[in-house]
C-alpha cells in the first residue's frame, strides 16, 4: 500500500509535507517550465511588499562551501502586481498557495495581510519577520519577543487565513521567539531563515556582496536548522515547518523526526527545479521499506543516540 | 516542459590546453534550443559546490547538444578530466537568445575567445532559415591560434570568416574589434551580435552606438538557478520610466538568466561589468 503523505498544518490539509521555500521559487510560474505545481504540498511565494522593490545592487550572491550567501533585498513586483498578475496564475494551478509577506512597519504587515487574505486562492500567509537583508523591517521585528508579538498579533487580527511566522536563527533564543509568536496567535512557525554571514575575496581585497552581509543557506546550515526545529517543536503546541539545507528524502525524514510537521526546500531547487518529485519518491521508498503507512506517525519521534 | 535531469556525455574533444568541447545526448534540450540560449550543468556527486555552471549552446543536432568550455576553476577542470561515459545533470534550454527582426540584409557576428558558441549556433540557424540575410560576416578573436576554434565549421557554412589573434599566430594580429572597426566604416543600420570578454563587448557596443547600428550582446554571469527564481544573476540596466518603488534606486535590474543572456547593448550599464 502507498504510504500516506498527507499532513495538516494550521488547519490546511496538504497532500504531502513538501513546500517550496520563500525566495527560492519566485511566484511559482517560472517553475511551471519544469514541474506541475500541484505536485507540491504547498507553494510558498517570495516575499511580497506593499510597493515593488528593486533590491540590492549586484553582486547579490556568493558561493560558499556547501552553501551560498544571498543579499537580494526583497526584490519583488509589489502587492498590486502580485494580485493582478501572479495570483490568477497560481489559482489556476490547483496548488495550496502560501503568500509570504514583508513589511517595514506593523502597519504595512497589516495592510498586506488584510488585502491578501481576502483574495481567493491565498490559503495562508507566511509572515517574514526574519529577512536579514533589509535595513527597515524584517529582522528588526523577528529579533525580539516583543517585536514578534507586535507583528503577529496585529496580523492575526486582520487575516482571514492561517498565519505562519517565519523565524530567524540570528537570535539568542529562537524558542522564546517561537513561543512569543504562538502566544500572539500564529497558527504555525517556519524555521529557519538564513544565517547572517559574509564572504571576502582575498584576491581583490573586497567584500563579495554589495550589501557586505548576506544570508547563508544550503546544506551548510542543516545541522543548525535541525537543532532549532527540535528545540522549538518540543515546547510549541502549534506545528513547526522545518527549513534549512534540505535536498533529499532522508533530509525531510530527519526534520520530521526532529519534530517538523512539514518542510520547505529552498536552495536545493535552484540547481534542480525537479527536486520535489525526486524527494517525494525517496520519502515513499523510505516509508515503504520500514512499513510505515503514515508519515505523520514519525513526527518528533527521534530517539537518543 | 524544459529538461532538468541527467544527460550523458557522448563525446569529448580537446581543442587546446585550456579549451575542450563536450557533446551531450539530450533530445529534450536539442529539439527546443535556440541560438543564444544556454544550459546549466552540474557534476553529480559534488556536494560542496551548489551552483550549476552555465554554458551557451554551440550546436544542437540529432538529439545532441554541443558545449565549448574553457578551464577556469575547479568545476571546469573537473569537467575536463571526467572519464567517459559520464552523466551530468543538465537543465535547459534557458534564457532569451538572439531575437532578430526578419529581412536583415547584412549581419556581423563577433566572437571573443570562448564566447563563440552562441554566435556559431546563431550563424547556423540564420543560414538554415528561409529568410537568410544577404551577407553574414563572422569575426572570431582569440589570444592565439591554439585558442581559435570551430573555424572550419563556420567557413563550411559559407560565411565571410575573419580571424584575429592577439599574438598574430593566425589571421589579423590584434584585437578582433580592431579587425572589425574598418569594415563597419561608412555603413549604417547594420545588425551586430557579439559575445566575449566584457572589454571586447564594450568596444563592440561603442562601435555600434557611434554609427547607430543595432547591437545585441550575450552576457555571462554566475547563476545559482538559471531559471529566474533566485535573482542572484541580476545586473543593472538603464532605468526607463518611473514606476514608484519602495526602495528608490537609480537603476533597474534584469536577470541575465531570464531577461537575458542576450541584451540590447544600449540597455547595459557598463560601469558594473
Amino acid at each position: 500500500m502507498e504510504p500516506n503523505l498527507a499532513v495538516e498544518i494550521a488547519g490546511l490539509r496538504l497532500k504531502n509535507p513538501i513546500m517550496s521555500a520563500s525566495g527560492c521559487f519566485g511566484y511559482g510560474d517560472e517553475a511551471a517550465d519544469f514541474i506541475d505545481l500541484a505536485q507540491l504540498g504547498a507553494v510558498v511565494t517570495k516575499s511580497i511588499t506593499p510597493l515593488p522593490r528593486t533590491g540590492h545592487p549586484p553582486p547579490k550572491v556568493a558561493e560558499t562551501a556547501a552553501g551560498m550567501l544571498n543579499a537580494i533585498g526583497l526584490s519583488n513586483i509589489g502587492l498590486d502586481a502580485f494580485i493582478d498578475i501572479k495570483l490568477p496564475y497560481l489559482r489556476g494551478c490547483n496548488c495550496v498557495t502560501i503568500v509570504n509577506i514583508a513589511g517595514r512597519t506593523v502597519g504595512e504587515y497589516v495592510h498586506l495581510a488584510r488585502k491578501l487574505s481576502e483574495q481567493t486562492g491565498v490559503h495562508a500567509l507566511e509572515v517574514n519577520i526574519s529577512c536579514p537583508n533589509v535595513e527597515i523591517g524584517g529582522l528588526e521585528f523577528g529579533a525580539s519577543e516583543e517585536g514578534t508579538a507586535r507583528v503577529i498579533s496585529e496580523v492575526r487580527k486582520v487575516s482571514k487565513v492561517p498565519i505562519i511566522a517565519k523565524l530567524s536563527p540570528n537570535v539568542t533564543d529562537i524558542v522564546a521567539i517561537a513561543q512569543a509568536a504562538e502566544a500572539a496567535g500564529a497558527d504555525a512557525v517556519s524555521l529557519i531563515n538564513t544565517l547572517i554571514g559574509t564572504a571576502i575575496d582575498a584576491k581583490s581585497m573586497r567584500f563579495k556582496l554589495s550589501n557586505k552581509f548576506g544570508g547563508l543557506s544550503g546544506p551548510a546550515i542543516k545541522p543548525v536548522a535541525l537543532a532549532m526545529v527540535y528545540k522549538a517543536a518540543r515546547v510549541l503546541r502549534i506545528p513547526v515547518i522545518g527549513i534549512g539545507g534540505i535536498s533529499s528524502g532522508e533530509d525531510v525524514i530527519e526534520f520530521m523526526l526532529a519534530g517538523a510537521a512539514a518542510v520547505q526546500i529552498g536552495t536545493a531547487c535552484f540547481a534542480e527545479p525537479t527536486i520535489f518529485g525526486r524527494v517525494l519518491e525517496e520519502i515513499r521508498t523510505y516509508l515503504r521499506q520500514r512499513d510505515i503507512d503514515d508519515i505523520g506517525t514519525i513526527i518528533g519521534k527521534v530517539g537518543d543516540a | 516542459m524544459k529538461h532538468s535531469g541527467e544527460a550523458v556525455i557522448v563525446r569529448k574533444t580537446i581543442v587546446s590546453e585550456k579549451i575542450f568541447s563536450i557533446e551531450l545526448d539530450c533530445p529534450e534540450i536539442a529539439e527546443k534550443a535556440g541560438p543564444g540560449q544556454f544550459v546549466q550543468v552540474k557534476i553529480p556527486g559534488i556536494q560542496t559546490v551548489l551552483w550549476p555552471r552555465p554554458f551557451s549552446i554551440h550546436d544542437a543536432y540529432e538529439g545532441r547538444i554541443v558545449l565549448f568550455i574553457k578551464k577556469y576553476g575547479r568545476i571546469t577542470e573537473s569537467l575536463a578530466s571526467l572519464p567517459l561515459p559520464q552523466k551530468l545533470f543538465v537543465t535547459g534550454p534557458l534564457g532569451n537568445g538572439f531575437r532578430l527582426s526578419s529581412g536583415l540584409k547584412e549581419i556581423f557576428l563577433v566572437a571573443g575567445g570562448v564566447g563563440l558558441p552562441p554566435l556559431h549556433f546563431l550563424c547556423k540557424k540564420l543560414l538554415a532559415d528561409g529568410t537568410r540575410p544577404s551577407a553574414v560576416h563572422f569575426y572570431s578573436g582569440a589570444k592565439s591560434k591554439a585558442e581559435l576554434f570551430a573555424h572550419e565549421a563556420i567557413t563550411d557554412l559559407g560565411v565571410n570568416y575573419h580571424a584575429a589573434t592577439e599574438d598574430g599566430s593566425a589571421g589579423f594580429k590584434g584585437l578582433v574589434t580592431q579587425l572589425l572597426e574598418p569594415d563597419l566604416r561608412g555603413k549604417s543600420g547594420l545588425c551586430i551580435c557579439a559575445c566575449g570578454p566584457p572589454a571586447m563587448m564594450k568596444a563592440v557596443a561603442d562601435l555600434a552606438a557611434g554609427a547607430g547600428h543595432h547591437c545585441l550582446l550575450s552576457l555571462e554571469q554566475l547563476m545559482p538557478c538559471g531559471w529566474g527564481v533566485c535573482n542572484g544573476c541580476a545586473i543593472k540596466i538603464k532605468k526607463t520610466g518611473s514606476e514608484p518603488t519602495e526602495d528608490e534606486r537609480g537603476f533597474r535590474l534584469a536577470r541575465v538568466c531570464k531577461e537575458g543572456p542576450v541584451f540590447e547593448s544600449g540597455m547595459i550599464e557598463w560601469n558594473q561589468i
